[in-house]
Order: structure tokens, then sequence, then C-alpha cells
């Protein structure tokens, strides 16, 4: 059983404005949560993505996930890869990847940090139906590397048959100030998750072209 | 006026309160000056075993209100600040699952990953009152005069049945000392 304090419930789709609830929070940590089902497998990856006033991905750069972990002088910050159920000790089944973000640091032109999570298979689509209770917590992160929980919002529903997903968003309102917003949305169904995730928001992103 | 029960009292709240069918707990606490202590009450379903009917007969802050709905935790308060009651438990009475035996509340420190243990030595009047949760009345009030210094959880109040009547016993009795109070009584209450 979890013992973990979770914070306050946020649904899905609402908002809350964190410099005004939490003023002068700056350090957060936003951890992804979920239970592999008993005997079935699914390698997740968590990724940020700061994207600019277009809604779109501002460089190579700017992507905090599995393969290039720290963005933008420590701004965004992923904690590390939990690839499959096998990586956990016996008698675990609890998933989880965290990306620790200063909002004092993001860069000007960055309007919205979106957190994703995606699959990764060579063969089939690895679903999001082979895990369950997946969740996110969002905690405030205090000196010394303690942490203490202010929002979690459940994102299981609805996202069963995709093979990536749109998890929480922290964008800019019009008075600058930061607000957070869980969202839980699929975005594709492709076995390498990611790829979805690159064709809908990195504007750069071409995929390979077949040979001969 | 509300009894004062001591450490070991056992009173028969049928008899007491006829028609009593909702009660309400209600934990205080207050933190040494410059001291902040977050702790919790937290209600444990047990059956006829003395272990916990299921994982859902842990009534928590991560799942504050029981399958059947006879037992409605208010919330998390993670200071303890301000007068009153910091954490109440609601019961309805008529409600509680038949297989459950006994009602018991604990109040437990929480410490956050990374942060120093909190320890009852952080706190002084502990006290566990008994409401009509109808009228509002307090029936009874338990205070935890002795010192639990070390301790991270103790089980407070255990409501039971007995005979068709319900009754409370006062327990003040510290449970454990691990880093998060409640695994300990959590360990002791697992089948």
């Amino acid at each position: 059983m979890d013992l973990g304090k979770k914070g306050s419930i946020l649904k899905k789709g609402s908002s809350v404005n964190i410099s005004k609830t939490h003023a002068g929070l700056k350090k957060l940590r936003l951890a992804l949560m979920w239970e592999f089902k008993p005997g079935q497998d699914a390698d997740l990856d968590a990724s940020a993505l700061m994207l600019g006033s277009d809604g779109k991905t501002l460089g190579e750069g700017t992507m905090a996930w599995h393969k290039n972990l720290v963005h933008c002088r420590q701004a965004v910050v992923h904690q590390g890869d939990i690839r499959s159920a096998d990586d956990l000790d016996e008698g675990e089944n609890m998933g989880k990847e965290t990306i620790d973000i200063d909002l004092s640091l993001i860069c000007e032109h960055v309007k919205e940090i979106l957190a994703v999570i995606t699959t990764y298979s060579e063969e089939e689509p690895v679903l999001f139906g082979r895990v369950k209770n997946a969740g996110v917590v969002l905690s405030k992160l205090k000196e010394g590397g303690a942490t203490e929980a202010l929002y979690n919002c459940d994102l299981s529903e609805d996202i069963s048959n995709y093979t990536s997903m749109e998890v929480a968003r922290f964008y800019r309102d019009e008075k600058g100030e930061w607000n957070f917003q869980p969202v839980g949305k699929g975005i594709g169904k492709s076995p390498l998750g990611f790829r979805d995730v690159l064709l809908k928001y990195n504007p750069y992103f071409k995929e390979e072209e077949e040979e001969g | 006026m509300a009894i004062n029960l001591s450490k070991g009292d056992r009173i028969n709240l049928s008899k007491d309160n006829p028609g009593l069918q909702k009660v309400r707990v209600g934990l205080s606490w207050d933190t040494k000056p410059g001291i902040t202590a977050d702790l919790d009450a937290s209600v444990f379903l047990l059956g006829e075993d003395e272990k916990l009917i299921g994982d859902d007969g842990l009534i928590f802050y991560n799942n504050t209100t029981s399958a059947e709905g006879a037992v409605v935790h208010s919330g998390d308060n993670r200071t303890g600040a301000g007068d009153g009651d910091d954490e109440t438990i609601n019961i309805e009475l008529s409600k509680v699952n038949p297989k459950v035996k006994s009602i018991l509340v604990v109040l437990t420190s929480y410490a956050e990953q990374g942060s120093e243990k909190i320890n009852f030595g952080r706190v002084k009047n502990a006290t566990a009152r008994l409401y009509d949760g109808a009228s509002g009345k307090v029936l009874n009030e338990f205070d935890l005069s002795e010192d639990m210094s070390d301790a991270t959880s103790m089980e407070m109040v255990k409501i039971y049945r007995n005979n068709n009547e319900w009754k409370l016993a006062a327990i003040g009795e510290k449970a454990g000392s691990s880093y998060n109070g409640l695994e300990d009584v959590l360990n002791r209450y697992s089948k």
C-alpha cells in the first residue's frame, strides 16, 4: 500500500495557479506513477517538452527525456529511467519517473512545459492498458532534497489504447503567472510512442525515409 | 459535561447514550514552540481476527471514506495549527460493515522522504474527543499526558462491538517508532 502523501486531488483538465497558491515556489518535482499489471510489462518513459508561443518545441535541446536528461542550465532535470517491471525489487509493482523543474531558470520564450509519457516497443505497440492506476503527483522540492506533495491527479481513464499521452502541463498565463494543469490525454498509437509526440510538437522532426 | 477518560478505561457507548448512531472522534495536538509536526489520524477497521478486513479497511489521508460510507475522514491537516480538533473521523455506527468487530483510531506522524523523522516528543496535549455526531456534544475526552517522546505512532481509542452494544476503550499505547509512523501500525494489523 502506498503510504506517501499526495497532496490535494486535482481533476484532469482543471488548472491551478501555482504562482498564486504557492507564491515564491520555484522548485518542483513532477512524479509520474503507475502500477504494472501482474505478468505484463511495459517500458514507459517520461519526457518534458519546452514549448514556445506557437505551442511547438523550440529546437533540438529543448526536450528533457531519457536521452537528454538535463535542459537549459538545470531548469529541467529528468531523474532517470525505470525501464520495465524487471528493474523493480521483489514484491514491488509500482513504476515511477520523475522530472524536476526550477521555474526560475526557465527561459523567457518558453511558454509551456509539457510532460508526456510514452511506451517503447520494437514490435507490437505496447498500450497503456498494460499498466493501471497511472497518476501524477506534483511536489514542492525543499532544501536538502525533501519533498512535500501538493497535488495529485488520477490519469487512468481513457488512455488504455494509446502509446503516448500528455500527462500535465505548466503554462504561463496572460499575466505571466505559472499554472499547473493535469491533462491525461492520449496522443498516438505507434509502437515507438515518442514518434507521435515528435510529430505533434516538434516542427523540426523529419521521419527517416525508407532506403531504396 | 464531558467525562474524562484515563488510559485503560472502557465505557459502554450504547448504554451511556441510548440511541447513539453517529459518533465523531476528534484528535488534536499542539507542537512545542518553533516546531512543526505533521500528524495524522487514521482508522483501522478490524475483523474477528483483530486484523484489517482488507486494504480498504484503512481509512487515512489517501483513502478518506470507507466502502459503505460508514467512516469518513475529515482530510489532512499538515501542521496542526489552529484551535479545536485538528483531524476528525465521523462514524455512522449503523452503517459499519458487519464483518468489522472493532474500529481502531490511531495517531501517527508523517515525514516526507528526505526530511527528519518526527516523533511525539515534538508534540504536547495530544487529545482524543468523542462527540455525539448528531448533537455535537462532547461525550468523552482522553488526554494523553504520558510522555511518548520516541514514538511515531500511537493507538488512541478503540470502538468495538460486544453483544450488540458498542463500547469504547481508551488505549493510549505507543505502537512504533519507524520513520513513517503509519507503517508500524499497518504491519501489526495486516493479515
